[in-house]
């Protein structure tokens, strides 16, 4: 047996994963990174757009602080999210972000003089000042006040992934590519580390650590339709939820995008409707104009997601070998508008779809994109229920988007919390001395190996592992997507409690040693399966409508029952998750209030620790739904 | 209706002392916007 000994090992090697191993390694720590994939194929390669920090360079960005970067992170997670944590990623990310500058991102810079930008579809002037010129510079995303994501054109997870990759070579951490952990080492205490495998030659090893990190991203792949690559398994979540110990919080926190095209689902961006681009159905008429009079098709993400789903189950939808679908039409941008603004989205029409959206409408259809929720940390990144594991980036819920996350505050996260949770884990590292049972180690490698030769041999069935998953990707798309309710979600429990039944009968049809991506999935299936429950289960226990989480039954926010986050951990043999919950902030910075978009009705909290000191009158407003308190103002 | 399209793939497991190598083909039927991953994945 294969055994590595490290003092920090980072089971994955996106950005979150290499930004903490490159901290511990600069300390002077010896870490090792595993990746399923080349550690530069990553899905932090995947973000197009950027990352949020408060510079305040832009001219449209004048006046920005880590203040207002905070408020519109606690009303972009619906006051779903820890405020703690939130004003700590604000205050980091404008120093993260330089920090990356100093390593080598070539981040956009001010240009000074006069431009034109489009909001609406509208033509607008701005002026860039002088003095300013050469600093780094930011463009306009949803949801936020100030013109605050820094970029590096359309490309922006790639520079920084590839950067941090040279961080990680410059500093000599060892990236153990194409291995796969599949369980974490533990005594139910403290974590060891974990038992892998090589993807290349199919054999089991094991890595003994002291302190050991999940930065494994989200779990797109538990929908059929999702923007996330397909190494986006949601494999960290499954290691917690395996340990019986270790909860995940908010699993039914998961945000779905409009526009994705058909088949692959790649992302389109946003910046297609932000420019003009319009949705349109089978007749090819436009529908969003009906449903959302004032924002049409620029209205939130989840809002135009919703409606889409709604006017394809009216029939409305394109008929496809691939499923019903709607169309995306930016064809009267005009040609030079989309070979230039929008460069990546005429590559990906012209590369994966074989469309030339000059000429031609897009099919899009809506496609689960980010998963809020993960595996739960404290705001050092230290989980929850073992000692020596920590957790950062899309794979954690540390927790800064609560029920919705802002677009460029997910790039920022992997950075930021990188950055945060890194200082956090080298300082644990200090000083720190394990004993390793061997004993333990050789149970949890046996344990694998158990599992392995009875799929092989098929011992507990001959079920067809991808018929269990897509049978699981296929309820998660029909009943725990977009809209949710009681009856749909109560189907999808029982029908995966069925399909998780028939995940502990899967055999192999192919017994090839070495590269056998079947026998992956089948040891994966199980934990996906459970994962799925996690958030069907979640999502049927959570009555009210908040950020992603969008309930036709319970349409309100509710402030009063439900200012908390779900805790899911799995005990061994249980056909269910046990649920518990926590406050979802210990902090009031901001108290609830109104989101200025999106679900207005709201149910208001009458916890002083959570509204603060309002007086006598306006305590007596807030106790009226019809009355939401206003936003506060943030100073 | 699509094209037939005949896909003939090298199959061979270098870690399997028992694999031989050998072509082996395939039929599918072409759709809209088909690539080699969704072909794949397909044939899988």
């Amino acid at each position: 047996m294969d055994t590595f000994y490290t003092d920090l090992l980072c089971i994955g090697a996106g950005l979150a994963g290499e930004r903490v191993a490159v901290e511990a390694a600069s300390r002077g720590f010896d870490s090792i990174c595993l990746s399923i994939v080349p550690p530069r194929r990553s899905h932090s390669s995947a973000a197009q757009g950027g990352m949020q920090a408060a510079l305040g360079n832009a001219c449209m960005g004048e006046g920005d602080c880590p203040d207002v970067h905070f408020a519109d992170t606690v009303k972009g997670s619906d006051w779903g999210c820890d405020q703690e944590v939130a004003r700590m990623f604000a205050e980091t990310a404008p120093v993260a972000v330089r920090e990356m500058a100093h390593w080598g991102i070539p981040w956009n810079r001010v240009v000074p003089g006069s431009g034109t930008f489009y909001k609406g579809g509208k033509e607008y002037q701005k002026i860039e000042k002088k003095e300013r010129e050469g600093r780094i510079t930011a463009r306009d995303f949803g949801g936020t006040a100030k013109w605050r994501t820094c970029y590096t054109s359309d490309g922006t997870g790639h520079t920084l992934l590839f950067t941090m990759d040279n961080q990680v070579v410059k500093l000599g951490v060892k990236v153990h590519d194409r291995v796969e952990a599949v369980s974490l080492i533990h005594d139910d205490q403290r974590c060891y580390g974990a038992v892998a495998r090589c993807l290349k030659t199919g054999k089991l090893r094991v890595y003994l650590a002291k302190a050991t990190l999940i930065a494994t991203g989200g779990y797109g792949r538990l929908y059929r339709e999702t923007t996330n690559a397909v190494i986006c398994d949601g494999s960290g979540a499954i290691l917690a939820l395996k340990t019986g110990v270790v909860p995940v919080g908010n699993p039914e926190a998961v945000q779905f995008h409009p526009t994705g095209i058909v088949p692959t689902s790649i992302l389109v961006t946003e910046g297609c409707r932000g420019d003009g681009g319009t949705l349109k159905d089978v007749d090819g008429k436009r529908f969003m104009d009906i449903y959302e009079p004032d924002k049409q098709e620029l209205a939130s993400r989840d809002v135009v997601s919703r409606w889409m789903t709604h006017h394809i189950r009216e029939g409305k939808g394109v008929k496809s070998p691939y499923g019903d679908h709607l169309w995306l039409d930016i064809r009267h941008l005009g040609e030079k508008h989309i070979k230039t603004k929008l460069r990546e989205v005429d590559e990906i029409c012209r590369e994966f779809l074989g469309v030339d959206p000059v000429t031609q409408m897009i099919p899009v259809r809506p496609a689960q994109h980010y998963s809020m929720g993960g595996v739960r940390t404290n705001k050092d990144g230290a989980c929850y229920g073992l000692d020596g594991l920590f957790s950062a980036g899309e794979g954690a819920c540390w927790d800064m988007h609560g029920l919705n996350r802002l677009g460029g505050n997910s790039l920022a996260e992997t950075i930021v919390a990188g950055r945060i949770v890194g200082q956090k884990v080298a300082d644990y590292l200090d000083g720190c001395e394990v004993t390793f049972n061997t004993q333990l180690v050789t149970d949890f490698v046996k344990r694998e190996e158990e599992v392995i030769s009875r799929l092989i041999q098929g011992k507990d069935g001959r079920e067809n592992v991808y018929d269990v998953r897509n049978a699981m990707q296929d309820v998660m798309m029909d009943y725990v997507g977009i809209f949710r309710n009681a009856t749909d979600l109560r189907q999808a429990v029982v029908k995966l409690q069925e399909i998780h039944e028939r995940a502990q009968k899967v055999g192999l049809r192919t017994s090839s040693p070495g590269a056998n991506p079947e026998l992956g999935m089948a040891m994966r299936v199980k934990g996906m399966v459970r994962l799925a429950l996690c958030v069907a289960y979640a999502a049927e226990q959570r009555t009210e409508s908040r950020g992603a989480h969008a309930r036709e039954d319970y349409p309100e926010r509710n402030d009063r029952d439900w200012l908390t986050r779900t805790l899911a951990t799995w005990k061994e043999g249980d056909d269910l998750p046990t649920l518990n919950y926590e406050p979802n902030s210990q902090v009031w910075e901001i108290p609830p209030g109104q989101r200025g978009y999106g679900v207005s009705k709201i149910i208001p909290s009458e916890d002083p620790s959570v509204v603060g000191n309002v007086e006598a009158s306006k305590a007596g407003e807030a106790c009226q739904p019809q009355d939401a308190p206003e936003t506060p103002e943030t100073n | 209706m699509g094209r037939q399209l005949k896909f003939n793939i090298f199959r061979y497991n270098p870690e399997d002392p028992k694999s031989v190598p050998h072509m082996e083909s395939f039929d599918l039927e072409e759709t809209d916007a088909l690539t080699l991953y969704i072909a794949l994945n397909r044939l899988r």
